[in-house]
């Protein structure tokens, strides 16, 4: 369980991914195939991949759980797939491009 | 009756003497539009270039203003999304053009509070902060946020051609585009394929079409062109006489479409970060070198390589990357926008003349513009042709003529003539014609 907040910044502890917190606060479990994510200053514990969540995430992409109150975004892409509470996150919608830069 | 007349007769009168005096007096030209007119002047000169040869700079850095009314203010775009902050140590413009981009504030800034973000709130949260981290996180979250005082960003357009048995490797840096001598017309125009969207892309295609090339403009279904939603002659004025697929990415076989599609273009032009293209499987590199002759324009906000690649940007930011925020500060005392989304036209000028010479040299070349490269490098030639002391005078007074409504004395507003295609609307006639399964 780790303690979220907007910018907070959280590693995978088996792959190169990378997340930053969006929207939520709160204890959560966040995870990243299968295992905890890790905090910047945090070293994995070797703990192993759950196979079935090893279908990765994308740079880029904002990921939110089913009723949105949770929201990241991954700023590095790796090959674990992110859930929240046991619970898969999945691609939040495109954003829409503006009218006008 | 008579009262209301005679004021009437006086408001005209007063146009008309502004008018003489911006006409007879020296010129108040925008920053940049010299360089710009300098790139137009190149481009007209080339086989099939005759039709630009009656733009003009200072309209095509002003023509979305002169349609939408837009107006100058202080320490804001005209177009109202980009601001000046001031940090702890210096003073950022920070661009939230979308709805998303608001979301994202409080990651940005590592608060948790549900309160509405509004830029007073923004301002005084980013006040004590340093610029450096304030920068490294924002281009981590996808925000377009740009620091002043910049020295200007290094090589603007890198050209990296292939190898191939008709065209030798080209050089990065000098010129990349070929001897531009004694070209003659080429017997078909170009198939050009636009992904791109908003402002530079778009014009760069339009000026491309001007030429004679024929235009498909490919759009996301679901996610279309933006500046669709925006001001309709301008879009109008940009997008007139292409042709229309609007593309349902998320499907497979759609996303081969967009390959096939992209396979028969001599010029692609889009304007995503290259990690984008690649999740649809395509790859400008490979596309490049696969079959000689193409060419490839890729438009960015800070390049194709290196940490920039991720970066995003928008005009009025890249404008203020590339240094240009700080001449208006010479200029007037403190920071300024000095246009409308100012690297946008910049960037789309350069790239259609880049990608008419290309087609013209014969191709087989990948060609990256970014926006704020693009403007560092204008801002750099016009500051070496006038003098920076010439430069600094002419956007003050221009910058004074802008407040008082008249940034664009004398400059003529282009109207469309060719038709405009709803999305999709031509999906299967530009199937049949390249031969495409519908």
């Amino acid at each position: 369980m780790t303690a979220l907040k907007p910018g907070l910044r959280l590693k995978s502890g088996v792959c190169s991914a990378e997340v930053m917190i969006v929207k939520g606060a709160g204890e959560t479990s966040l995870t990243c195939g299968g295992v905890p994510m890790l905090g910047a200053d945090e070293s994995a514990d070797g703990a192993a991949a759950v196979a079935a969540e090893m279908n990765g995430c994308l740079v880029g992409k904002r990921y939110v759980n089913e009723d949105q109150s949770l929201e990241v975004l991954c700023i590095k892409p790796g090959e674990g797939s992110l859930a929240a509470d046991g619970a898969p996150l999945t691609v939040k919608q495109a954003k829409k491009l503006p009218s006008s830069d | 009756m008579v009262r209301l007349s005679s004021v009437s007769t006086v408001a005209v009168r007063e146009q008309a003497v502004d008018w003489v005096g911006s006409e007879v007096g020296a010129p108040t030209l925008p920053p940049m539009s010299a360089s710009l007119n300098a790139v137009l002047a190149d481009f007209a000169k080339l086989p099939g270039g005759a039709s630009i040869a009656v733009l003009d700079g200072a309209q095509l850095l002003l023509e979305r203003m002169l349609r939408t009314g837009a107006k100058w203010q202080d320490g804001c775009s005209p177009n109202g999304t980009c601001r000046f902050v001031r940090t702890a140590d210096g003073v950022l413009a920070v661009n939230l053009p979308r709805l998303s981009d608001w979301e994202l504030l409080a990651a940005w800034l590592e608060t948790d509070a549900d309160c509405p973000w509004s830029w007073p709130r923004l301002t005084e949260a980013v006040r004590s902060r340093a610029t450096g981290p304030l920068i490294d996180r924002a281009r981590l979250l996808g925000l377009a946020v740009a620091a002043t005082g910049n020295a200007p960003i290094g090589c603007a357009r890198s050209s990296i051609g292939y190898p191939s048995v008709k065209h030798p490797s080209l050089v990065v840096d000098g010129d990349p585009l070929g001897d531009c001598r004694n070209l003659t017309p080429k017997p078909r125009p170009p198939v050009v394929v636009d992904l791109s969207a908003l402002w530079a892309g778009p014009l760069c295609s339009h000026l491309l079409w001007l030429c004679g090339g024929r235009v498909i403009k490919v759009e996301s279904r679901d996610r279309l062109d933006g500046a669709r939603f925006g001001d309709a002659d301008f879009y109008a004025l940009l997008n007139q006489g292409k042709r229309s697929l609007a593309l349902d990415l998320g499907a497979r076989d759609e996303r081969i479409l967009l390959q096939h599609l992209v396979e028969q273009a001599d010029i692609v032009i889009e304007s995503s970060r290259p990690r984008a293209l690649r999740q649809l499987g395509i790859q400008a590199e490979e596309w490049v070198r696969r079959q000689t002759g193409r060419t490839w324009i890729s438009i960015t906000g800070y390049g194709r390589v290196g940490a920039g690649a991720d970066w995003i940007a928008f005009g009025d930011d890249a404008g203020v990357a590339a240094g240009l925020a700080d001449l208006m500060r010479a200029a007037t005392g403190a920071h300024q926008f000095a246009g409308d989304a100012i690297a946008d036209p910049l960037t789309g000028v350069e790239a259609a003349q880049a990608a008419w010479r290309s087609w013209l040299t014969g191709g087989s070349r990948l060609v990256s513009l970014s926006l704020a490269g693009v403007a560092a490098r204008m801002l750099a030639k016009e500051t070496g042709e006038l003098g920076s002391g010439a430069m600094i005078e002419s956007a003050r007074r221009w910058w004074q003529a802008a407040r008082l409504g008249r940034s664009a004395a004398g400059v003529d507003r282009r109207a469309p003539t060719a038709p405009v295609s709803e999305p999709g609307a031509d999906r299967a006639a530009v199937l049949r014609e390249l031969s495409l399964p519908c």
